[in-house]
């Protein structure tokens, strides 16, 4: 039974891939022609004719888009760009980047340090924050839950660049505690690590909280709150046995579904700490124009989406009973 | 002089425009009655309030560009006249009447340090201290003097012809708006005493005036949160409309359409359009940032989209729209006429709460390197440019300062205004 669900929800996840496919080789063979990207990495100015050529020949650039007329039979299809560089992707067969390293072994030498802050950061913000939300929502109605609502506006409110910069100045460059950025391999890295988890975890509360709090306060308004109140369960009992449990649901869709995208690591704190991982690698690409690389990390990044969305649908058979695979 | 128009100054005119109609059509709606009732219910919300028109004034007048015989210029620039175009060499600190940095100078045969005045700073005043901490504070107390007194006449003028259409019979929410505006004409007041004298918050690295390039900030941030949701709402309205209402193949097909841009992550996605696009466009910095509020509202008309798809679901069966198919409506007027006023709450919500996500990822994006164009003044650029200033010894914190406080102010007032309309349109979520 469960078998045949997974199955049919990788089926319906085709169609998007394709699209995610499409529309990647749209942006980046059809806005911008192989000679366009030829001549961001040589240079807007000066370029001749034969470095465009040559260039699109060492990159594998030099077949026409979807159709090539001068082969015979299959290699119609197959020598041209989009297979060569669209079709690929499917397989996980990512190529080598524009500047010419193989795509696929940078990933694997790089997702760990993403992991080793994205994971440890996610799961401390998201205890921290439901923590805090559950504080709000027992003081509800008390100057307590005002104030914490407008601290996670205030907070909210603040970019997360902001709580970065600061953050690197108070702890590593006047307090000296830790490291300004760096990484290194092994429990080593555990120095370097401490202040990205953690302004990333201080950086999420505004929103997070107050996600949670609003999740929290529409269980409460619900009968069955009222029902367990009027039997005479004192409120702190109602929040951890009822109305937790009913909000599982929700806040695992949110949970389970981010959780392959770790995998990713943050763009954002492993370009700003140096860390090694994805992320930085991605905003590197992006700041250096490396087409390939960006392509790979969308459709990376959507088959993770798409991971994670399948894994939502499976984790709610287990939450919840009365979801049947239908 | 001649008057021109921008790109975005023409965009933002329409959306004026195009706002001033809906208004004017749609003002006396139930729901815009709620919203104004709310406002004016707690004072945290008016204070909100007060504070968005204030810039709203500001980014506005950074609207009006015309061009004199040697320069573009915007109202702003005028009424900030020599503070455009002034440089100072280098970095200064905030009120300094000299550089940050000292420079090597041949004096008498040696070379000593000495940290040289500023060109454009305190210009007539003797060089001690003194005399510099009292002129700011004749300043000070000049430009207070005037904010008070234009605060008093204020008072006046609402207590003698306003106060009935105010229905501010709240004793909290007078105080708030007579306390908000005073301090907003203080702050005015303040900064036209002092910007022409001195570099209020200091000068950057190639020396221009930071209050200067804080303050045109707020057009970029105001043009990204608005034209972003100009560009996203046909899309989303559209689109959502077709699905909800007319169904079969069509919402098949819009459904697949918004779930796969949804699937791909958002900054990917942006970074992606705006790589492949930018290509394409001439280095203009206008330009660019009308086409980064193209990239913005493609990648984000999905969320809005799904919920107006939901509600047209729903209204479409209420009994007001079976009868109106009952007698004989067709499906576009349906739509139009029927539909649609009954999804302004929602869409008006999502706008809003839009625009402080908005001008806080402008300043994300400005770091990974997709954002508006360097030459444009921005927040985002601004505190970019301060991790290296923070990073230098001694450090420079005054730009990191300026952009957060604006920006923050803007998206403080817009996020509490977005619970004003929370609680006005959806009062059970509150």
């Amino acid at each position: 039974m469960i078998a045949r669900y997974i199955f049919r929800r990788i089926w319906q996840a085709i169609p998007i891939l394709i699209g995610v496919n499409l529309l990647t080789f749209f942006l980046f063979f059809l806005i911008n022609s192989p000679d366009d990207i030829a001549r961001i990495h040589l240079g807007q100015k000066y370029v001749t004719r034969e470095q465009i050529n040559d260039w699109k020949i060492s990159h594998g650039y030099n077949v026409p888009l979807v159709y090539n007329a001068e082969k015979q039979g299959i290699e119609k299809i197959t020598q041209t760009i989009f297979f060569k560089k669209s079709v690929k992707l499917f397989f996980f067969d990512f190529g080598p980047s524009d500047a010419g390293r193989d795509i696929i072994q940078s990933i694997k030498e790089r997702y760990l340090p993403s992991l080793q802050v994205a994971l440890p950061a996610f799961l401390l913000a998201l205890s921290a924050n439901i923590l805090f939300a559950f504080c709000l929502i027992l003081f509800k109605g008390s100057r307590l839950d005002l104030v914490g609502a407008l601290v996670c506006l205030f907070l909210m409110s603040i970019s997360t660049l902001f709580f970065m910069i600061v953050g690197q100045f108070l702890v590593a460059k006047i307090l000296r505690w830790l490291p300004i950025s760096g990484y290194e391999d092994g429990w080593q890295a555990m120095r370097f690590l401490i202040l990205p988890i953690c302004i990333s975890v201080f950086a999420s509360i505004g929103a997070q909280t107050r996600w949670y709090r609003a999740l929290f306060l529409e269980e409460m308004s619900q009968d069955y709150v009222r029902t367990a109140i009027a039997k005479g369960l004192s409120p702190f009992e109602v929040l951890l046995k009822h109305v937790l449990r009913n909000a599982c649901i929700p806040i695992l869709t949110g949970v389970v579904s981010v959780l392959p995208l770790l995998f990713m690591g943050s763009l954002l704190m492993e370009s700003f700490f140096s860390i090694p991982g994805l992320g930085s690698y991605t905003i590197d690409a992006i700041r250096e124009q490396d087409f390939a690389i960006v392509r790979a990390m969308v459709f990376l990044g959507t088959e993770l989406y798409i991971l994670g969305l399948l894994l939502t649908d499976i984790s709610y058979v287990f939450v919840d009973k009365r979801i049947r695979l239908s | 002089m001649k008057w021109i128009i921008e790109w975005t100054d023409l965009v933002v005119y329409l959306l004026l425009i195009g706002f001033g109609l809906y208004a004017y059509y749609f003002g006396q709606t139930p729901e815009w009655q709620a919203l104004k009732r709310t406002v004016v219910k707690r004072p945290r919300y008016l204070v909100a309030a007060l504070i968005l028109l204030f810039y709203a004034g500001i980014g506005l007048l950074d609207c009006i560009h015309f061009k004199t015989n040697t320069q573009t210029m915007s109202a702003l620039d005028y009424l900030m006249s020599s503070r455009s175009v002034e440089q100072e060499k280098t970095y200064s600190a905030p009120f300094s009447l000299r550089l940050y940095d000292a420079e090597l100078i041949k004096k008498e045969g040696h070379l000593q340090q000495v940290y040289p005045r500023l060109n454009f700073a305190g210009v007539g005043l003797k060089d001690s201290s003194d005399s510099q901490v009292i002129d700011i504070l004749i300043r000070i107390s000049k430009a207070l003097g005037l904010g008070l007194s234009l605060t008093g006449l204020l008072y006046l003028f609402c207590f003698l012809r306003w106060r009935q259409y105010f229905c501010l019979e709240n004793k909290r929410l007078l105080t708030a708006f007579y306390v908000t505006s005073g301090v907003l004409i203080c702050l005015v007041c303040l900064s036209g005493f002092l910007m022409f004298e001195y570099h209020i918050l200091g000068t950057d690295k190639v020396g221009r005036d930071v209050f200067y390039m804080t303050i045109k900030s707020i057009r970029t941030g105001l043009v990204l949160g608005t034209v972003t949701s100009l560009f996203m709402l046909p899309f989303a309205l559209f689109f959502g409309l077709l699905a909800g209402y007319l169904r079969g193949w069509l919402d098949d097909l819009i459904q697949y359409l918004y779930t796969t841009l949804n699937a791909v992550p958002g900054v990917l996605l942006i970074a992606a359009l705006m790589l492949s696009l930018q290509t394409k466009i001439e280095t203009d910095a206008d330009l660019r940032l009308l086409l980064l509020c193209m990239v913005l509202g493609l990648t984000s008309w999905t969320t809005l989209c799904r919920l107006i798809r939901a509600e047209t679901f729903k209204l479409r069966e209420a009994e007001f729209i079976q009868s109106a198919i009952g007698m004989g409506v067709g499906k576009t007027r349906i739509m139009l006429r029927h539909i649609l006023p009954n999804l302004m709450h929602i869409v008006l919500i999502t706008v809003v709460l839009d625009f402080s996500g908005l001008v806080l990822a402008e300043t994300i994006l400005s770091y990974v390197g997709v954002g508006v164009d360097p030459s444009t003044y921005s927040w985002g650029n601004l505190i970019n440019a301060s991790r290296l200033e923070m990073a230098r010894d001694p450090m420079v914190w005054w730009a990191l300062f300026g952009s957060l406080v604006t920006m923050f102010f803007l998206v403080f007032s817009v996020n509490i205004f977005s619970d004003a309309m929370q609680e006005a349109f959806n009062p059970k979520a509150v």
